[in-house]
């Protein structure tokens, strides 16, 4: 089951695309959720603490989703931070970039909010599993 | 449809309008500069943002055409095409495609335009451009795409053995990525295998060090984590709401100069009386932040003018391949912030100057090489604020005003008598221009979409209670010098009385005011007129303009007149008496037709009376047909 009540920063430069993420985590159950407008914003924003999970979208002026992923997994405090990327399409030299860069998983635009539960039930189910073998 | 996605559909058309203003005139710029990267990234990653929203609300047309101008800018960043005017061409077309898209999607008038064509140029653009280029550049590319895949295969042939994945896919059988698979064949490999970040984190950072296939989208930059965020502070308001704010602003500004009034008279009876003393103090305190108020609420309402710039270098670059003339456009001030009614209205006017300065201000590229002048016309639009006006000036440096050869025209088109056109000063003679039915041609503008022709350069500025100057030089070039006031709520009105009624008169239009004797006033065939440092000037009296039906001054051995002066017209209306002159807060008024009443509107009083405030440009239209049926 997925815990909906941790904190949510939704990441995306276009508001628009802020609000519709918003509702489809909404629908799934989230109510906790913040947003940020550029990946600079978003750092700072979790580095004040108290965020479970990232869903960002890619490209972004002032700093992309996937130099944010980079701070992130460089980060002490924030580097096991779950983190979805969200797309357009799926291309392939970004994807890679993105798994080298650590990213949990992602998701193409437009999904509905079955789909996004999924892609979060993922993240979440192997961050439990990979508790359990490390434990 | 709920409200809430009403909310979010009209957020979307306001968000994906913004970025095609936005990116429009980089289009312009890349032309200009070459191939700036950080322009083109610029602008692919807001074809790509509105694509990715469109997508979620079902507008699929916006989606294929952003899908596919978006193809184009993603090769052109990658490097893999370079930019030609061709392909400006039809990424500026699929621009206004989207434009159009959106305004059906506002609308809600359920056209569906056809984009497959242009969907199809798009695509043969991009393949043409593929496939101009010269056979190194596409062995580099294969060889890029090759050392890709190579490098594909091994991130997921390192992969594969990794047993966590295998049992993730498991536990989730129904995983969409399954799904995702079936609709992207271009990324299957990634989808199935599930990235596993923790066990991939040695391998990706080994590969990093040789990674030759870094996207060029994602350059080393500085994070610009210093950098404050100054929009993450930004509000998104409803005008109405502001509008409202406005409007108690302008209520708070009518009481205080009320009880500006009360104090005074208070003071004045009651000077010895300390709390007199201290209403006094409390008055004026009063005073001083309302004004202050007033500004900040003004504030709000102003924005920018780029928002209207914006649209004017690809104006520019159309109109100089359509005419054959090489023109440079060079704006400066774009950040002078003014009211937003005046981005509204300003857009059209400035439109028609710029036109008509390419079109007549620039000379052909081998006329100006014959008179010694730069092959390439300049055009520049300055703007400026200066004391409470904006001003903005549009200059070219072309061959200037034929002042003769506008006579003639305005002569032969009828708008003007020979006689006329003698006495005319040559200011009063370059402002033919803006005469209806002086323009010969009448163009259907691309930005306007309705024909007209410069008389609604005059028109829409004096409805911004503004004004518009020529000043030319044979060869040296032509100027239009645009002034409005800061704001448009309170102005600066002439107080006067007509038939024991008060009226408040806009001061920008007022040339002077002059108290004649009767014997001054002569009737030429059945109109009066004064003469003014011996010019003729016709007078009318304001008590038959309102048909008020007093005419308690005519019996007056002396009567006093305001000179006004719109453009090249120059009239005077005689009043009852002259009062002074006061700060005004319009106040629109509801139900009336300000176009054939003379009114403009009504404001309160500081002793709290409603008068109504002249709408001397539509007096001075009025006035015009009048003398000439006459």
């Amino acid at each position: 089951m997925l815990d909906v009540s941790i904190k949510v920063l939704v990441v995306d430069d276009f508001s628009t695309m802020r609000r519709i993420v918003k509702n489809l985590l909404k629908q799934i159950g989230y109510s906790n959720i913040e947003e940020a407008e550029d990946g600079a914003q978003a750092l700072s924003k979790l580095q004040n603490g108290g965020f479970g999970l990232v869903v960002s979208d890619w490209n972004m002026p002032n700093m992309d989703g996937l130099d944010m992923l980079k701070a992130i997994r460089q980060d002490a405090e924030l580097k096991d931070m779950p983190v979805l990327m969200v797309t357009a399409e799926a291309e392939k030299e970004k994807v890679i970039n993105a798994i080298q860069a650590g990213v949990n998983n992602y998701v193409v635009k437009p999904f509905t909010g079955e789909i996004l539960k999924e892609k979060l039930d993922k993240i979440f189910d192997k961050i439990a599993l990979d508790q359990k073998v490390n434990s | 449809m709920t409200d809430e996605m009403e909310e979010i559909i009209s957020e979307f058309i306001t968000e994906a309008e913004e970025s095609l203003d936005r990116i429009e005139p980089l289009f312009v710029e890349l032309e200009q500069k070459g191939e700036d990267r950080d322009l083109i990234n610029d602008i692919f990653r807001s074809m790509h943002t509105i694509k990715g929203a469109a997508g979620f609300l079902g507008y699929q047309l916006v989606v294929d055409v952003a899908h596919s101008s978006e193809n184009i800018m993603k090769k052109l960043r990658d490097g893999e095409i370079s930019l030609s005017r061709e392909l400006m061409d039809v990424i500026l077309k699929s621009i206004d495609m989207l434009r159009l898209l959106l305004d059906h999607i506002k609308e809600k008038d359920g056209i569906e335009e056809d984009v497959a064509p242009l969907v199809k140029e798009l695509g043969s653009a991009l393949s043409r451009a593929t496939g101009g280029q010269g056979e190194i550049t596409v062995k580099v590319d294969s060889h890029n795409q090759t050392s890709a895949q190579q490098q594909e295969e091994t991130v997921f042939s390192k992969l594969s053995p990794a047993p966590e994945m295998d049992a993730v896919s498991d536990r989730a059988p129904d995983a969409p990525a399954s799904v995702q698979a079936e609709r992207l064949p271009d990324a299957p490999e990634v989808i199935k295998h599930l990235p596993d970040a923790e066990s991939l984190k040695e391998e990706a950072l080994a590969l990093n060090d040789t990674d030759e296939i870094k996207n060029p989208a994602i350059p080393p930059k500085d994070h610009g984590l210093k950098l404050k965020d100054k929009s993450a502070q930004n509000l998104r308001v409803d005008v109405e709401r502001i509008d409202k704010v406005m409007d108690l602003a302008g209520e708070v500004v009518l009481v205080r100069n009320r009880l500006l009034n009360l104090s005074h008279y208070f003071d004045q009876k009651y000077n010895n009386d300390p709390q007199s003393e201290s209403l006094t103090e409390t008055v004026s305190f009063l005073d001083r932040v309302t004004s202050d108020m007033q500004l900040a609420v003004m504030r709000i309402r102003m924005q920018p003018i780029k928002k209207v710039l914006g649209k004017f270098p690809r104006f520019v670059r159309d109109m100089s391949a359509s005419l054959n003339k090489d023109v440079e456009l060079i704006i400066t001030g774009e950040g002078t912030e003014v009211d937003k009614t005046v981005i509204e209205h300003i857009g059209d006017p400035l439109t028609h100057i710029l036109r008509n300065s390419i079109d007549h201000g620039l000379e052909s590229t081998e006329e100006r090489v014959a008179k010694g002048k730069p092959s390439k016309g300049r055009v520049k639009i300055d703007i400026f604020q200066k004391g409470t006006q904006v001003v903005i000036e549009i200059t070219d440096d072309g061959k200037g005003m034929d002042i003769s050869k506008l006579k003639k025209k305005a002569i032969d088109k009828g708008l003007i008598t020979r006689d006329e056109a003698a006495k005319m000063t040559d200011k009063a003679a370059t402002e033919l221009i803006f005469m209806a039915g002086f323009s010969t041609k009448e163009v259907a503008t691309e930005l306007s979409g309705r024909g007209v022709g410069m008389d609604v350069v005059k028109n829409n500025i004096s409805m911004l209670n503004g004004y518009v100057e020529i000043s030319t030089e044979k060869d040296v070039g032509s100027t239009f010098r645009i002034c409005i006031p800061l704001t448009l709520a309170i102005i600066h009105a002439l107080m006067v009385e007509a038939s024991n009624a008060k009226y408040a008169i806009p001061l920008s239009p007022i040339e002077e005011t002059l108290k004649v004797s009767a014997e001054e006033i002569e009737n030429v065939s059945g109109q009066n007129v004064i003469v003014i440092r011996d010019k003729v000037c016709p007078l009318f009296e304001l008590n038959d303009l309102l048909h008020t039906g007093g005419n308690g001054a005519n019996k007056a051995d002396h009567k006093y007149i305001i000179v006004i002066s719109m453009g090249d017209r120059k009239y005077c209306i005689a009043v009852d008496k002259l009062l002074g002159q006061e700060e005004v807060v319009i106040k629109t008024l509801d139900g009336i037709d300000t176009s054939s009443s003379f009114v403009l509107g009504a404001t309160i009083t500081g002793d709290g009376k409603v008068v109504f405030i002249l709408d001397v440009s539509g007096i001075s239209r009025n006035l015009v047909e009048i003398t000439k049926n006459s």
